[in-house]
């Protein structure tokens, strides 16, 4: 279910303690528009507080209300996967908890040639970057850790 | 006061297993994708999160930022304990309330109150209510008044105790 989203504003006093104001916005505000209205915003909160305005985010959050998956386990083993990227030296790692054992081969690798990873590259391949904003090209290792 | 975008935007997937206990990963789009497109992309790529994992994904969310590179210095003095509370009266009636950390003395009345006329705090309540605003509650109603506005304290937490608090 798609909820509220919402602007919020990182502060910082002379202290260096942090504090964060949220506001929430029209549902299809584009995030251009938001994100300008929210670094305006700052502005005019700066005036008003002696807080520093460092960081403008804005959210779009969805939450997914149900029963819980029944075949939910320990979050332990995590898998861990290196994606290349269209850059050399360009990589991007995603941890993911709770990896199925029949996933994991014996060497504590995981199994690349399955349909399930496969499928998740596939996906990651479209329109998915790492934070440099280096389009994710191939999977280059994936293997089980904790 | 530049003001940069993050190069991307992030895609958070949080997750539950059968104890309960709670999970994070977070994946990233390029910044210039557009919410529908990137949150799109979410939802098809759930099912294939949920294929590889035994745990529950209980939600997502989607955050672009921009980052001040030369934020100002905060003032001398400056604590966000120290509140400005702006409640806001909705087009339904409904009270919404924001807290403003560090809210200027300055700004305060002898009573307690915030001068609503003091011209900062009046262009900040404009910006919130003005016709074309798009500033709502969390169920996506306009704010239309200002209810009230005044000075509150908040206790003190562990993370907002002072860096520097150890004597030299």
């Amino acid at each position: 279910m798609e909820q509220q989203p919402y602007v919020a504003f990182r502060m910082v006093d002379a202290s260096g303690s942090q504090s964060e104001l949220r506001l929430h916005i029209r549902r299809g505000t584009p995030t251009v528009t938001a994100l300008a209205v929210a670094v305006g915003v700052a502005a005019l909160l700066e005036s008003i507080t002696g807080a520093s305005a460092v960081e403008v985010l804005a959210r779009y959050p969805i939450k997914h209300y149900g029963p819980p998956s029944a075949t939910a386990q320990q979050h332990a083993p995590k898998g861990v996967f290196v994606f290349t990227c269209s850059a050399p030296e360009q990589f991007c790692v995603i941890t993911l908890p709770g990896i199925p054992p029949d996933l994991i081969r014996a060497d504590n690798t995981l199994d690349e040639s399955d349909g399930r990873v496969q499928a998740l590259l596939s996906a990651m391949q479209t329109g998915f970057c790492n934070p440099f904003g280096y389009a994710i090209t191939e999977l280059g290792a994936a293997w089980r850790a904790g | 006061m530049p003001w940069i975008e993050r190069p991307t935007a992030a895609l958070s997937f949080s997750f539950e297993d059968e104890t309960g206990s709670k999970s994070q990963v977070s994946f990233d789009v390029p910044e210039g994708t557009l919410a529908d497109v990137a949150l799109t992309a979410a939802a098809a790529l759930r099912p294939l999160i949920e294929a590889i994992s035994d745990c529950e994904v209980t939600g997502y969310s989607l955050t672009y930022s921009s980052r001040n590179t030369t934020p100002a210095a905060a003032v001398a003095g400056s604590r966000v304990e120290r509140k400005g509370v702006f409640q806001f009266v909705t087009a339904t009636g409904k009270v919404v309330t924001y807290q403003i950390p560090g809210i200027l003395e300055s700004y305060v009345l002898p009573s307690g109150r915030i001068d609503d006329d003091a011209i900062p705090v009046a262009a900040f309540t404009a910006a919130v209510t003005e016709i074309g605003a798009i500033f709502t509650d969390s169920n996506g109603i306009d704010l239309v008044q200002l209810a009230a506005a005044y000075e509150r304290f908040n206790s003190t937490t562990r993370k907002q105790l002072p860096q520097s608090r150890k004597p030299d």
